[in-house]
């Protein structure tokens, strides 16, 4: 099966074989570059946590499905494990596109279409729970469209605005 | 009527906690302990919280926005009358410091457990208050207040009081709080866009929009005093709470006593905080809040009317129950202790568990509680308004639960701490927790040098290195293997305690005594 984790780029390729009540690994691979470790894995029933051996240490997870992602708790950190399907060849939405990383309210609009905006400045303020955040520009470049106005309600990963980068707006006029 | 209100002048048998969360879980908890009968409140989006668990009787405030049912003074007033109850506990947000709540529970006959509307107009004015304290000699920082009105531009103004207090600066809208409607700005061109975020932000949050202009003293701690005050002359202080570490003004975590303070600086900054309280002739529970600067020099910022959020540590050092004495104060009984026997046992540290997402700016996540298990063991305490099978909305506060802890010593209640949030089970939404633990552990933190800046200034926690990682993919591999999405979660069964409510040991309330 391959995964993601959250805060992680790369593919995690991972491939089990049972025996007896354990689960072994027979191979772990991160993109090409193919892993050697031993594992051990086995389910403890009374406490719902899967226990993993690895390299003369005891671990243990515990674990819950949340729509398509694991959320795994092992040693005091907890982590997003997605499984990786085969027809998302890529999560982004879209190059330049701003999305909203939460829903809310556009509070401000603080740029118009056309605009010149450098990396890093504000160009939207949403409101949610009683805070505010703002956009900014993620890359310098040139504000191309903008999706939404004030008092507009936004749900979450809705695009924002969108920004062509400055080297493509260069590129694209060779004068 | 319990025994120990007998001889109250004001006696009262069932509380209504016009609030929701945590902190009306906490009040209904105490409301039980002291053997009255207790009354819980909610609106739509609440009907199956936590809180509602924790009462006697539970009363509908039809609606699903805030202002017309937590906010609500009338529905509020029509709740108690509805249910009987004979008080009302604000918990702390919502209603708890607005002024014309508190006049009209007295007028409406029922006994409020607050201190006196005057004392909060007073205290919730910052401009008021800052003159209450000049006139009471409590030290203030510099700072101006500014009129604004929406048919003028005040940035003139504003730019004038600016210069006259000085950079940096922070701007504070009158009526906000917990950092809301507070903005920091570094030099003068940035003054306009911070002075609009500050105004909207109190206007959504508190319907006011006066603002406030204070100088920023950098490297300073936030020390704040637990003050006791009752009908019959006596106000006391119960220390202080550390709460210097903070991110972008909100409290992350807090401990007490301070590491800053010493004895002596303790007593002067507890007889000024006695001293701002009798200038309002205050009563019950309140929070003086100091800046105190690395020259030992302290300074009135503001002074919180009501129960803190972060007032478990006081309790666990003293070993006093604040909710049962604002009971036995509104019930007109004088203060169960003096000055001299106010003692400080340990260290408590208290961390607050936010739903929010440290990698993306700490924004709020929002999402179903898939599973939530709580620390325990001796000297942890869990105060928590939200359990598995519940969601995180944008409805309502971020703040998930507070894991408070009692050690013999700082470095003790630090590693206790960390532990205690290692074994935190939360899944659903992400959280602070992998935050909190790396304050905990930095070096500035162990050691005494934290100043309120010392947030803003921390790098991330670090990503899972590789060996991790491919244990977590391992650990996935083998859990959609098992089945394990289509097993019942469940904890190793846990007994309730009958008394308190919480799961499993009986350490948890060891610490706690109750007068």
């Amino acid at each position: 099966m391959d995964w993601k984790i959250d805060g992680d780029d790369k593919t995690w390729s991972v491939r089990l074989r049972s025996e007896k009540n354990n689960l072994f690994v027979d191979r772990l691979q991160a993109e090409d570059v193919e892993v050697n470790q031993d594992f051990s894995i086995r389910y403890d029933e009374s406490r719902g946590s899967v226990i993993i051996e690895s390299l003369g240490r005891m671990y243990r997870a515990d674990v819950t499905k949340v729509g398509d992602a694991w959320w795994v708790s092992l040693e005091g950190n907890t982590h997003v494990v997605r499984e990786r399907s085969q027809d998302s060849t890529s999560s982004d939405i879209g190059v330049g596109g701003l999305t909203a990383p939460m829903p809310g309210t556009v509070r401000e609009v603080l740029v118009k279409t056309g605009h010149r905006v450098r990396e890093g400045q504000p160009m939207m303020i949403l409101e949610a729970m009683k805070m505010e955040h703002q956009i900014t520009a993620p890359e310098s470049g040139k504000v191309s469209s903008i999706y939404f106005t004030e008092g507009d309600r936004v749900d979450m990963g809705e695009i924002l605005i969108s920004i062509t980068p400055q080297d493509a707006s260069i590129s694209s006029d060779p004068g | 009527m319990p025994g120990w209100m007998m001889e109250a002048t004001t006696p009262f048998t069932c509380v209504l906690v016009a609030n929701r969360g945590e902190i009306a879980v906490r009040v209904l908890r105490a409301v039980r302990e002291c053997g009255l009968r207790g009354v819980a409140v909610y609106n739509d989006l609440d009907s199956n919280s936590m809180h509602l668990d924790f009462a006697d009787q539970k009363i509908r405030l039809p609606g699903e926005d805030l202002s017309s049912t937590y906010l609500s003074i009338d529905a509020i007033l029509d709740a108690a009358k509805a249910s009987g109850a004979d008080a009302i506990h604000p918990g702390y947000g919502f209603l708890s410091e607005r002024p014309e709540f508190a006049d009209k529970v007295t007028e409406s006959g029922l006994v409020w457990i607050g201190p006196s509307a005057d004392a909060i107009r007073t205290m919730g004015d910052k401009i008021r208050a800052r003159e209450a304290m000049v006139n009471a000699s409590v030290p203030v920082i510099p700072g101006k207040s500014i009129e604004v009105s929406d048919d003028e531009d005040p940035l003139p103004q504003l730019a004038a009081a600016a210069a006259e207090v000085g950079y940096p600066l922070l701007l504070k809208a009158s009526a906000g709080g917990g950092g809301k409607g507070m903005r920091m700005v570094e030099e003068p061109k940035r003054l306009r866009t911070e002075y609009d975020a500050a105004s909207r932000e109190a206007t959504a949050a508190f319907g006011d929009g006066t603002v406030y202009v204070e100088r920023l003293l950098r490297r300073a701690r936030h020390i704040e005093i637990q003050i006791f005050a009752d009908r019959h002359g006596n106000a006391i202080h119960l220390n202080e709470r550390d709460c210097s570490l903070q991110r972008r003004h909100q409290k992350v975590i807090e401990e007490a006593p301070s590491p800053a303070v010493t004895p002596r600086l303790r007593s002067l900054m507890g007889e000024a905080a006695v001293q701002a309280a009798r200038a309002v002739d205050y009563e019950g529970a309140g929070t003086v809040e100091f800046l105190l600067s690395d020259r030992d020099e302290f300074y009135f910022l503001e002074m919180n009317t009501r129960l803190q959020v972060e007032h478990p540590v006081t309790e666990l050092i003293t070993g006093l129950d604040l909710v049962h004495m604002q009971f036995s104060v509104a019930a007109g009984l004088p203060l169960p202790i003096k000055q001299a026997e106010v003692g400080i046992s340990g260290h408590a540290m208290e961390a607050r568990l936010y739903a929010e997402d440290p990698s993306s700016g700490f924004l709020p996540s929002i999402g179903p509680i898939a599973r939530f298990e709580m620390p325990d063991g001796p000297g942890i305490r869990v105060d928590t308004g939200v359990r598995t099978g519940d969601e995180v909305t944008t409805a309502f506060d971020p703040m998930l639960a507070k894991v408070i802890v009692h050690a013999p010593d700082r470095a003790s209640a630090i590693r206790r701490l960390d532990q205690a949030l290692s074994q935190i089970i939360l899944h659903g939404v992400r959280s602070n927790i992998a935050f909190c633990r790396e304050m905990l552990v930095s070096d500035t933190f162990s050691g005494p040098g934290v100043t309120t800046d010392h947030l803003d200034d921390l790098d991330l926690p670090a990503r899972p290195e590789e060996p991790v990682k491919g244990m977590l993919s391992v650990i996935a591999s083998a859990a959609e293997r098992l089945g394990l999405h289509r097993a019942a979660v469940t904890s190793a069964p846990s007994i309730v305690d009958q008394h308190t409510g919480h799961f499993g040991d009986p350490f948890r309330t060891l610490s706690r005594n109750f007068p």
